[in-house]
């Protein structure tokens, strides 16, 4: 009895810590197998610790990693959000949530996250430079130019030079733009990556053939610069020259087989250029490699739909617009294969979709020219 | 239990294209492309006016030359004409009012059968504020190669800040009478039958007050009195303009340029219903076409698209969603432009839709419609496929390739060789004078774009064929077409923004063979807006409307053309009144003048036409 009596409470004494000690163990594991890239194992160790402590933030924005690591946004962005709810300061859980948003051009999301890191640390050049992003990006050049001088008087780096020479640029200071760039260019130890950074800046202000000219100088000076020819590859996209788009996306294609970005490109340019039945592998492939990417499945229910395929065009439409529920011409898309298969009445509801999203996009654009003090209107 | 490290994730891994390998942190680039992959192959995003992301030709656009056909040299004779009008220019245009202006009107005002031109203006913004006005011009047309300046004696040369019109005959008294669209309050000018007209806007009820830009008359409940489309474009302060260069959507490629329409506020589209008794009521609500979302509306026309006998209406907005109102009988109309896909560009992409030319180009019996818009952008060519589904051909069918570096305003469908093919014109020019600037290639004044129907469902270009002054670049704005000097041929008239119009003689094909029909209602409104012929010759179908309206803001010849090619007569007209009444003909020998009255046939002219 009495021996029954030590066993009951040894379990209830140390029972917590043993299972405590066990979650630590996981925890680490878990760590461990992020670290070397082994997600699934990651994933799997990080949401047995939560069965046991649903409240582990760590484990929580650790989980978050490895959905951005392997591109789950969407679920990334639920952990994230928990790991906040319980620990509303955690700068870790705030960089990670917005560079989530980020990754997906929610600029507006993504700016909420990056001003709390940079209110609580001023000083913090990442947030600085990952808030005056989202400012320059998301319409607000003049903010962004706040932030970007003094940080790049302090911290002259060339993504916060580039921003901040993209800043001038949009906010119409073309001149003081081209003196940042050339400041940027004139580093030699840099030249290449700031020939890159010059054709981002070119591409951005549509000036496509000196994008193209920068490009091709980074290539002369680093023939393996990381990305230039899939850049390269758009800024073709954009001039109208789809062979060379083509052979400048195959090029990069070869060097970076899994790379998901590159594969949506060559994917979308064939959509674009009528090339529907070779857009298909790849746009199929990056779906799957990017479930949470919108563009592909819209790009694959457009060559669908031109296919003639319009129950298999509904199918990747509705999962594009799921993913982005604010994108017209997904709806306009999808309205129109459900109008094919005579589904009139989802088709309506899809086209009317179509025209909120118009308003609401008319009205902030109002709404930003009257916070400007520049819409004379009655 | 303690807190774990979290990893961060913003270094390599982290974004497609971030560095590995030790290179300096280049997150930021993340943001650098977007996988709104629409706007990757378009440069105007962000731009001021023509928002619109224009999807690049696909490899198997056509541009087809013309070769092997005889082309009707079109020629310059606004000089000779004694045509002396000049419209007034703002060298910057800082101001998106300043870009608007120059719909042309062709109307036969004192009914001797003879087009007469009218000829709209605006004043600059300083001029508007110094309360200046600017004068518009009615010309008439001597019967012999010339105009006189009729203006004054007329009556009609100072309406307001003008910038369009129709003309229509509210009253049914057989006196075609003109409506102005204008900013801060439009005019309905009755024609009182002795060379003289009256504004009687406010007692007819038709001001709106807004900045009117469209307008179209039409009979949409079939009672025989035409009723007003008007649409209205930006909510527009002349004392407070927006600022010239500030913000997003002013600016193109990087440079400062007038705000708007983007960012601006826009206005509603009113539907005047015709009272019969020289007023109207504004029933724009109540039948569903007033537009809440406030686009920026243009050109807008009526038509039967789809055989209803019901007048639909057609409404090109700028930079926003067109409105395609079908006419469901009880005085509501239903939006179904996107259902439809006349609404918006391929992919759903949203276009300045500016001009709108209408006909039945492919003998199907069905309208089609081309829409002019901005630079970058094709001209869609929305063709009428029936049961309201419209598929754009623009490219497929040669027009778009062509159409795509212009801003493009005035277009008309017209059977300028007179082989029995709706051809198609189209007028050019920029809106900014800033481009002149840019390293782009773009200039301020453009060419017109003359494209012939090759009977096939294809468009081939004769712009740099059919004469000089075609190519002449100028900045264009309204154009309409008519039969100037009854000889047969259909000219083109083109009102400029900047400088003097242009009459365009067009001199036809020799051995080509036409016929023409003025139509006179007596149940249905009096000059018939809204009939339909058909035509069967050799076994060929044609079939045309008047149209109140339509182009750029501007009103064609009201009577209706068609070329016949080799055939000497017309087998059989068909004429379907907007009362619902179906008159036919049989064996009307071409080249000739018909009058047809409503229940009666073919007339002399003196019988549909009023005397002073």
């Amino acid at each position: 009895m009495i021996r029954i009596l030590i066993a009951v409470l040894t379990a209830v004494l140390l029972g917590p810590t043993t299972s405590a000690q066990s979650a630590q163990k996981t925890f680490e594991g878990a760590s461990e197998s992020l670290k070397n890239g082994d997600y699934a194992a990651a994933e799997k160790g990080f949401l047995e610790v939560l069965k046991a402590e649903p409240q582990n933030v760590g484990a929580l924005g650790n989980l978050g990693v490895v959905y951005s690591r392997t591109l789950r946004y969407a679920r990334a962005i639920e952990v994230y959000k928990q790991a906040l709810r319980i620990s509303p300061r955690e700068k870790g859980i705030l960089l990670n949530l917005g560079l989530v948003y980020l990754k997906q051009d929610d600029y507006e999301q993504a700016r909420s996250y990056f001003q709390r890191l940079h209110r609580s640390d001023p000083r913090n050049a990442q947030a600085g430079n990952l808030l005056a992003t989202c400012l320059v990006y998301g319409g607000e050049p003049a903010a962004a130019l706040e932030l970007l001088k003094p940080l790049a008087a302090s911290h002259p780096e060339p993504a916060t030079l580039y921003l901040l020479g993209v800043a001038y640029s949009r906010s119409g200071q073309t001149q003081a733009g081209e003196k940042v760039f050339a400041k940027l260019l004139s580093d030699g130890s840099t030249k290449a990556q700031a020939s890159f950074l010059l054709g981002q800046a070119y591409y951005d202000s549509a000036r496509f053939d000196d994008a193209a000219q920068a490009y091709k100088s980074t290539l002369e000076v680093d023939p393996n610069f990381p990305n230039v020819h899939r850049e390269l590859g758009k800024v073709y996209i954009s001039l109208r020259q789809n062979e060379q788009a083509e052979k400048e996306i195959l090029e990069a294609l070869k060097r970076s087989p899994d790379d998901p970005t590159t594969i949506y490109l060559l994917g979308a340019l064939y959509v674009q250029i009528e090339r529907y039945a070779e857009s298909i592998p790849y746009l199929e492939r990056e779906v799957k490699l990017t479930p949470d990417a919108w563009a592909g499945a819209m790009f694959l229910g457009k060559a669908k739909q031109k296919l003639g395929e319009h129950q298999a065009a509904v199918t990747y439409l509705q999962q594009a617009a799921q993913l982005n529920p604010d994108e017209p011409s997904i709806f306009y898309l999808l309205g129109n294969s459900l109008k094919s298969l005579g589904r009139n009445e989802e088709a309506k509801v899809a086209f009317q979709r179509v025209s909120e999203l118009h308003a609401n996009s008319l009205n902030r654009e109002k709404k930003t020219l009257e916070e400007l003090h520049v819409a004379g209107t009655r | 239990m303690q807190i774990q490290f979290v990893q961060r994730d913003g270094g390599s891994g982290l974004v497609r294209d971030s560095m590995t390998s030790g290179r300096p942190w280049m997150g930021s680039l993340i943001c650098m492309w977007t996988m709104g992959a629409l706007s990757f192959a378009s440069p105007e995003r962000g731009s001021a006016q023509g928002m619109a992301q224009g999807v690049p030709p696909p490899p198997n656009a056509k541009a087809i030359k013309c070769k092997d056909r005889p082309i009707p040299q079109l020629v310059d004779v606004t000089e000779k004409a004694g045509i002396h009008f000049t419209h007034s220019s703002a060298p910057e245009a800082r101001y998106i009012v300043e870009s608007m202006s120059g719909g042309v009107l062709l109307l036969d005002y004192d009914r001797d059968g003879w087009l007469d031109i009218y000829f709209t203006n605006a004043p600059t913004l300083e001029d508007v504020q110094e309360g200046k006005k600017a004068t518009g011009a009615l010309y008439h047309n001597n019967h012999d190669g010339t105009f006189t300046d009729v203006t004054e004696k007329a009556g009609v040369g100072t309406p307001c800040v003008a910038m369009g019109g129709a003309v229509g005959d509210y009253n049914n008294d057989g006196w075609p009478d003109i409506y102005v669209t204008c900013l801060g309050g439009n005019v309905l000018y009755r024609n009182n039958g002795d060379g003289t007209f009256t504004d009687v806007t406010k007692q007819a009820g038709v001001t709106d007050g807004r900045w009117s830009m469209g307008a179209a008359f039409g009979d949409y409940d079939g009672d025989g009195f035409v009723d007003l489309m008007v649409t209205n474009y930006v909510d527009f302060d002349l004392y407070h303009p927006p600022k010239f260069g500030s913000g997003l959507t002013c600016k193109y490629m990087g440079v400062d340029v007038q705000c708007g329409p983007r960012g601006l506020k826009g206005s509603g589209d009113s539907l005047f219903h015709n009272n019969g008794n020289g007023t109207f009521t504004d029933v724009s609500k109540k039948a569903g076409v007033d537009d809440p979302a406030t686009y920026y509306g243009l050109t807008t026309i009526w038509a039967d698209f789809n055989n209803t006998g019901r007048p639909d209406i057609y409404v090109a907005n700028d930079s926003t969603a067109a409105y395609l109102y079908r006419n469901d009988g009880n005085g509501k109309f239903t939006d179904i432009g996107l259902e439809s896909g006349t609404a918006l560009g391929e992919d759903g992409h949203e276009q300045a839709e500016m001009g709108i030319a209408i006909g039945d180009y492919l003998h199907t019996g069905r309208p089609s419609l081309a829409v002019t818009d901005f630079a970058l952008d094709n001209t869609p060519v929305y063709r009428n496929d029936g049961n309201w589904n419209f598929e754009d051909v623009s490219y497929s069918s040669g027009v778009g390739l062509v159409s795509v570096p212009w801003v493009k305003w005035g277009i008309a469908f017209v059977d300028l060789d007179n082989d029995g093919w709706l051809d198609l014109v189209t007028v050019t020019g920029h809106v900014y004078p800033q481009v002149d600037q840019l390293a782009s290639g773009a200039k301020f004044r453009e060419p017109k774009l003359v494209q012939y129907n090759l009977g096939d469902g294809t468009f081939c270009d004769a712009s740099d064929q059919s004469g000089p002054a075609v190519q002449q670049p100028r900045v264009s704005r309204g154009l309409a077409v008519g039969d100037l000097f009854n000889d047969g041929n259909m000219d083109l008239v083109v009102e400029d923004l900047v400088g003097s119009p242009m009459l365009l003689r067009n001199p036809g094909v020799a051995g080509r063979h036409w016929v023409s029909f003025e139509l006179a209602g007596t149940k249905s409104n009096r000059l018939a807006i809204g009939a339909r012929l058909k035509i069967v010759v050799g076994g060929i179908t044609q079939t045309e409307e008047i149209h109140s309206g339509g182009s750029y803001l501007s009103q064609h010849d009201l009577r209706v053309h068609f070329g016949l090619g080799a055939a000497t007569k017309v087998d059989t007209l068909e004429v379907r009144w907007p009362s619902g009444a179906i008159d036919t003909m049989k064996d009307l020998p071409a080249d000739q003048f018909y009058a047809v009255l409503e229940g009666k046939g073919i007339v002399p002219p003196e019988q549909i036409r009023p005397h002073y």
